[in-house]
């Protein structure tokens, strides 16, 4: 599970666009491969789902709105770990890993050019002291335009295995 | 009945999940009507056998199946998004592609040159649309009742590229 063993919390916190990660600074996002349908070319496009939030009830028992989980490069290098062993001992072999920045993440913008905010927060939990969520500002579930904006944004660090 | 009203009848009626629907809510979106063709002309997209082996794949994923205690694919509302794929309206296009949400929903998405178009059914009943047309500078979410110009507009701009 990728929030980790928090307690669970009693209500919603407030999301905070966390101000000391820097524009530089590379986010991981697990994707799963059961997101990829069409495996007719070596490297399938990153798919829009690839971005979707977690469901709001299991974001809820984490004390969070609706948010998708990264895990912030740096601190997975402070902590001595690295994306293949995060990928292993929380996801599966298969899965593919996207990257970006927070900066671009910040700066997202839909296919027009809207601006599409998202936010970045880190969220720290006992297993995985790395995890951050980025979450809309817009203050809901992500739409099919922001996760697109953020697909636009991202590059595969891994793709998933079939 | 017209090709048109077909799918716009799918899009109202497509899946009920409950009895609890109100018969009040907004009625489809209906497009300018447009002459039936012959019955026997009629025939759903070739990828549909495609599309349903993917969906029916898709049926077999548990609880939490990525992670992050994501909701399995309900068999009998795959059925209904199978359903209103099949009508004739889809059957100029090439084929979706197919992936489940987190609240065990099915997006069913074309993502051409100049258009995407994006379906997003949801177990609770609602289909939501992303539409992106480069060629008219239209960017574009929200209810499928509500989609600008109708359904049968946007199929052919994701056959046409």
């Amino acid at each position: 599970m990728a929030c980790g063993d928090r307690l669970m919390p009693a209500s919603i916190r407030e999301f905070i666009d966390e101000p000391s990660l820097q524009s530089g600074e590379v986010l991981y996002r697990a994707v799963d491969p059961v997101y990829i349908d069409d495996w007719s070319s070596p490297i399938p496009d990153i798919p829009t789902r690839a971005w979707q939030d977690q469901k709001q009830d299991v974001a809820a028992k984490w004390g969070l709105g609706p948010c998708a989980s990264v895990a912030v490069a740096s601190l997975l290098i402070k902590h001595g770990s690295t994306v293949e062993a995060w990928l292993e001992k929380f996801f599966q072999s298969s899965y593919g890993v996207v990257k970006t920045t927070v900066g671009e993440v910040r700066a997202a913008t839909s296919a027009l050019g809207s601006p599409t905010p998202q936010g970045v927060m880190l969220h720290p939990t006992v297993d995985q002291p790395w995890h951050a969520v980025v979450w809309s500002k817009k203050g809901s579930k992500r739409s099919k335009g922001e996760m697109k904006a953020l697909v636009t944004v991202s590059t595969w660090h891994r793709h998933p295995a079939r | 009945m017209t090709v048109l009203d077909q799918a716009s009848l799918s899009a109202r009626e497509w899946y009920r999940p409950s009895a609890s629907r109100s018969a009040s809510q907004p009625s489809a979106h209906v497009s300018p009507a447009r002459p039936a063709r012959p019955q026997a002309a009629r025939s759903p997209a070739p990828w549909l056998s495609s599309v349903a082996a993917r969906i029916q794949r898709l049926e077999a994923l548990d609880e939490g199946w990525d992670g992050y205690g994501s909701d399995p694919v309900n068999p009998d509302f795959a059925r209904a998004v199978l359903r209103f794929l099949a009508n004739e309206v889809w059957a100029i296009t090439p084929r979706p592609e197919v992936t489940p949400t987190s609240e065990g929903g099915l997006s069913v998405s074309w993502q051409r040159t100049e258009t995407t178009f994006e379906l997003e059914f949801s177990p609770a009943g609602t289909v939501e649309v992303y539409v992106f047309d480069r060629r008219s500078s239209t960017e574009w979410e929200g209810d499928i009742r509500s989609l600008p110009d109708g359904i049968d507009k946007w199929a052919w701009r994701v056959a046409t590229g």
